[in-house]
């Protein structure tokens, strides 16, 4: 599990999130929803150690970071790597033997061949299955059916299910409704850095409508053409 | 584990070698020879060969603390090791520098060096730090822009320099700093822009290229304006060296410019590199090349605009 306790950041004087309190447990998919700009991503830079904050986040483990995978919106690569030293290196960083990994190479992904000749939902798929091999406890996977196929985003949601019956906690933050209806146990929405309680899988529908009536349209007026 | 990071950087560092059209395996003789060349280069001139090689050192440091690559390391290693790689990697960076410096008596300047190795590894990368730097290019994108946003600490510094210079009435410094901003900006357009950018061009290859020459000429303008208006305050009957300066680097603009179309959509490789490193140290080589370039950007472009 992870709890975050009275969690805030802030830019200089803006404020990212606001004494967020929140209990992400074991062994259930958690999912984040938000506008853009909401908040998601810091909040997860944030439990990933990669931002200072006021607070308290704790986990299971001592130390949350060396256990958890992160999946960014926008994965990065080193220049010139293969899929497979993509792979290798983030396995490595954990001391996690690589084991087959032309088995493990659920998306069928060319890894012999530089990174940067990949397609976008390609890297997307490459970035997955790098996490997915360092056998974290915590995942963390912002955006992760951003530019992935059908048939992937389906293998995807399997994978998250296996993990969840593997007893790992797992957050997800999508702008794809359907998809996260599908895999979480709860949802939050982050509005202006400060978090709702969850809604349960009975009223995902009531979340879905709630933040349909908040999208204004008329601004397109504003729109030259 | 961190021998494994290096063991790839180092592949990946041949790789990019290779790519240039450089042998892998004449890596380590043509680093030495590098070093060599740079000791006869202080040696020559001490004073400016020793800001210059500190400067490139300088901004070295700075582009390895690239806000996402080291977001990436921090996610990836734990602490220790993510401090451990970082100061690995400038260390590595600079410890040629540093001899350099030791062996030509810059002690001052192999400290700051080392100071600066340690410190780089702490520039944070939070979000902060990756937001948008202002800069007086906004609306006229793409190389000045970018280039701009990876070396405006080095830009920064060169303007304190001459801020130094100015107060200590040392214009052939502020004249130093000039062309080091203009050499830098000749770097901004080493990297090909994105084939959908140009293929977004209505222009046709003439009108093209002086756009971009004509763009290019008044953004290093802006960059070096700062330092000729301390100079007309300051040293105003010597102006004209400003001025001579200004106008000898304004030519390196459609020099460059003319080299990347005449190799564009691919990189410029080593011999284009050693073409801009001759030209770079015997000047008036800029003057004869410019049109021979030229000539080719604009057959290049006629195939691909």
């Amino acid at each position: 599990m992870i709890e975050l306790k009275n969690l805030s950041k802030s830019y200089g004087s803006k404020k990212v999130l606001k004494d967020i309190n929140v209990l992400f447990a074991s062994g259930k998919v958690h999912g984040i929803v938000g506008q853009n700009g909401a908040g998601k991503t810091t909040l997860f830079r944030c439990i990933a150690e990669l931002e200072d904050y006021d607070g308290k986040i704790i986990s299971n483990n001592d130390d949350l970071k060396k256990h958890l995978g992160l999946l960014t919106s926008e994965p990065y690569f080193l220049p010139k790597i293969t899929g497979e030293e993509h792979i290798y290196i983030l396995a490595d960083a954990r001391r996690v033997k690589v084991e087959n990994i032309i088995d493990q190479n659920i998306f069928k992904l060319p890894l012999k061949e530089y990174v940067s000749d990949y397609s976008t939902g390609m890297k997307k798929k490459l970035a997955i299955m790098a996490v997915l091999i360092q056998k974290n406890e915590y995942f963390i996977f912002d955006e992760p059916y951003n530019g992935i196929d059908l048939e992937s985003s389906i293998i995807l949601t399997a994978i998250i299910e296996k993990l969840k019956s593997l007893g790992k906690t797992i957050l997800i933050s999508s702008h794809i409704f359907s998809t996260l209806k599908e895999s979480c146990d709860q949802i939050f929405l982050l509005e202006d850095g400060v978090i709702s309680a969850p809604f349960n899988k009975e009223s995902f529908d009531q979340l879905e409508d709630e933040m349909k009536n908040k999208i204004l349209i008329k601004d397109i007026d504003k729109l030259i053409l | 584990m961190i021998r494994n990071y290096f063991k790839l950087q180092f592949r990946i560092i041949q790789r990019q070698v290779k790519d240039i059209g450089f042998p892998a395996f004449l890596i380590y003789p043509a680093i030495f020879v590098f070093y060599i060349v740079l000791y006869h280069f202080l040696q020559l001139y001490p004073t400016w060969a020793a800001y210059l090689v500190f400067l490139i050192n300088f901004q070295s440091l700075f582009n390895l603390s690239d806000f996402k690559r080291n977001d990436f390391l921090k996610a990836t290693y734990s602490h220790k090791d993510y401090s451990l790689i970082r100061i690995t990697e400038n260390v590595i960076l600079s410890v040629g520098t540093i001899i350099l410096f030791i062996l030509t008596s810059n002690a001052a300047l192999a400290c700051i060096i080392i100071a600066l190795s340690i410190l780089f590894v702490f520039i944070p990368t939070s979000g902060f730090w990756s937001r948008s730097i202002p800069t007086p290019f906004r609306k006229f994108p793409f190389e000045f822009i970018i280039g701009f946003r990876k070396t405006w600490l080095l830009i920064f510094l060169l303007y304190i320099l001459s801020a130094i210079a100015v107060v200590f009435k040392n214009q052939n410094l502020a004249l130093f700093c000039m062309f080091c901003i203009c050499v830098c900006s000749t770097f901004f357009y080493k990297m090909p822009e994105p084939f959908l950018i140009f293929w977004n061009q209505n222009r046709k290859p003439l009108h093209f290229l002086w756009y971009k020459i004509l763009r290019g000429i008044i953004q290093l303008s802006i960059l070096l304006l700062p330092i000729i208006l301390m100079q007309f305050i300051v040293f105003r009957e010597e102006i004209y060296k400003a001025v001579i300066v200004w106008a000898l680097g304004l030519l390196l603009i459609p020099f460059i410019i003319s080299l990347k179309y005449a190799a564009f959509p691919r990189k410029i490789n080593s011999s284009e590199g050693i073409v801009i490193a001759l030209c770079l140290t015997f000047y008036p080589l800029v003057l004869a090349i410019i049109p021979y370039y030229y000539f080719k950007a604009i057959n290049n472009l006629k195939n691909l605009l």
